[in-house]
């Protein structure tokens, strides 16, 4: 059962293995070069901590878009860095994809009225630094691995209404503004990632030996960051209020 | 002809086995092989019939054209031998001069070829296919043949399933309607949506599309709708009026303010902007990579 579960994960390269099965007894693991992974989480931006007045309402964000929190896909391609008997620095680039869809507000005579349609999508690049304990492994037959990463975030982002990019003119000043941008900011993460390899130890040096994939590690994190230009007062957060989760699968070849 | 021919025919299968290719292209929708209900009952609508034939013509020889009825969804319908001028099979009453393997020839009546082709009623619920024969004269051969599409079903009234309002529009959600015995067409259909004001006042608007939300533009902002939609198949057959979508608040079009103008309406601090958009974004990133790059040159 364990085999077949491992197999149904890691289907996709172990492919040529079925093949071409060659004993992996007289080599050892191929040299490592980095790490790829690719991630999901639940993302609600905390645009709502600024401070409003005068308009439609004073939770902007939750009012459009409501307290749902949209599919937020990242994926991180790492070079490592320093590996030693302890680790794995892994230097990285990462780019992800989320929206939030919700519908717009008219005035009436009446009261409010919701309709059209508006969203909110950011790209989420990041330039992140981690380390991971592979000793726990690789010395001590630990099939977990903690890690920790930071990352210096930059959120790109664009707001759309019915009619593609929103823009707004200050009926006071007519100053406008398009609903575009880019803001700056930092996460940090926490995590444990599952050595999926200790399922199958043979399957794992095959799919090695085949494909050069070292490791397949499943995982769970947790970030804590802030994406507001490093405290401007001209900008949003974007980052969640809360400890954001997130699980993937990490690729280490 | 014949032992001159005879091994290239072959070679070329369709050749060998005496079938060129006849196709008709109608003179109203300039649609190829396929006509509507109004083509078939007008006596103006016409098409152009081009053939290869698959006999080189001797001197003198001519082409003769005519239609068969032919089974739903089959080929092959033409008679063996040419039907004699002046039957109802031959769609015109003159046979025309064979120049060479190529031939045209136009107009040829939609409404002579629809009864040609056995076509009783040009508002039947079915489609019906006939067959196109052109023979080559006076073997009476047939040396082309191809086939033609008299659409004649239409699609049922379609279902609106939701309004909803935008600035200036509505988005209608439209499905298509069930089938009966008199309203058939289910493929290619697509469906116009029309919105009408309500009490008179306003601007009308309509919006075509697939099945699923189609844009009813156009609109007043702060008039009210009342909603209908109708299927079109593919030929062109217009189907029934949908049950009418009433006047409402989600048929009232309103200029509704985006998230980015709500926040900026609250005065929020956000400025947007990035001098080159969003890929300006990227420059620190870039820069970063451009400097690693140069770092393992040196080195």
């Amino acid at each position: 059962m364990r085999r077949l579960a491992l197999a149904a994960l890691l289907a996709l390269a172990a492919v040529p293995a079925a093949a071409e099965v060659v004993s992996t007894e007289t080599t050892g693991p191929s040299p490592r070069w980095g790490a790829f992974q690719l991630s999901f989480a639940t993302l609600e931006p905390n645009i709502d901590s600024g401070t409003f007045s005068g308009g439609l309402t004073n939770t902007p964000y939750a009012t459009v878009f409501g307290t749902s929190r949209p599919l937020l896909t990242q994926i991180l391609f790492s070079r490592s860095a320093w590996m030693t008997e302890v680790g794995t620095l892994d230097v990285g680039l990462g780019i992800g994809y989320w929206q939030a869809n919700g519908k717009g507000i008219a005035v009436t005579s009446s009261g409010t009225v919701t309709g059209g349609s508006t969203s909110l999508v950011i790209l989420p690049l990041q330039l992140a630094a981690g380390y991971r304990f592979d000793i726990f492994y690789d010395q001590w037959g630990v099939p977990f691995e903690p890690y920790a990463r930071i990352a210096l975030v930059n959120d790109i982002w664009w707001t759309s209404g019915q009619n593609g990019i929103s823009s707004y003119t200050n009926p006071n000043t007519g100053q406008s503004s398009r609903g575009q941008g880019s803001t700056y900011g930092w996460a940090g993460t926490l995590g444990l990632a599952l050595v999926l390899d200790a399922l199958d130890p043979t399957m794992a040096r095959q799919m090695d030996f085949d494909t050069g994939i070292n490791h397949t590690m499943l995982f769970f994190d947790f970030t804590k960051g802030s994406v507001n230009d490093f405290g401007s007062n001209s900008s949003w957060q974007l980052a969640p209020s809360y400890w954001m989760w997130s699980a993937g699968i990490l690729f280490v070849f | 002809m014949g032992r001159r021919l005879a091994p290239l025919l072959l070679l070329v299968p369709g050749i060998a086995l005496g079938q060129g290719a006849v196709t008709a292209l109608t003179s109203t929708q300039s649609q190829s092989d396929l006509a509507n209900r109004s083509d078939c009952a007008s006596t103006s609508a016409s098409a152009t019939w081009n053939w290869t034939s698959s006999v080189t013509p001797a001197t003198g020889n001519t082409y003769r054209l005519a239609a068969y009825a032919a089974p739903s969804g089959s080929s092959g319908g033409c008679a063996t031998s040419a039907p004699a001028l002046g039957t109802t099979n031959a769609v015109i009453n003159s046979d025309q001069t064979a120049t060479g393997v190529t031939g045209s020839y136009s107009p040829v009546s939609l409404n002579l070829m629809a009864t040609a082709g056995g076509v009783t009623s040009c508002t039947g619920a079915f489609d019906v296919e006939i067959a196109l024969c052109v023979y080559i004269m006076p073997a009476g051969t047939l040396v082309s043949q191809g086939t033609f599409t008299f659409q004649l079903a239409i699609p049922p009234a379609p279902i609106i399933n939701s309004v909803s309002p935008n600035d200036g529009s509505l988005t209608v959600n439209v499905s298509p309607g069930t089938t009966n015995a008199n309203e058939t067409a289910t493929t290619g259909v697509t469906y116009t949506v029309t919105c009408a004001p309500a009490s008179g006042s306003g601007g009308s608007g309509s919006g075509t599309g697939n099945a699923g939300n189609i844009t009813c533009g156009g609109l007043t902002d702060g008039v009210q709708y009342t909603v209908t939609a109708t299927g079109v198949s593919a030929a062109g057959n217009q189907g029934p009026v949908s049950a009418t979508w009433p006047a409402g608040q989600d048929t009232t079009p309103l200029p509704f303010q985006s998230f980015w103008q709500i926040y900026k309406g609250a005065n929020g601090v956000e400025a947007g902007g990035c001098g080159a958009g969003g890929i300006g974004a990227l420059a620190p990133f870039g820069a970063l990579l451009a400097l690693l790059a140069l770092r393992r040159r040196r080195s």
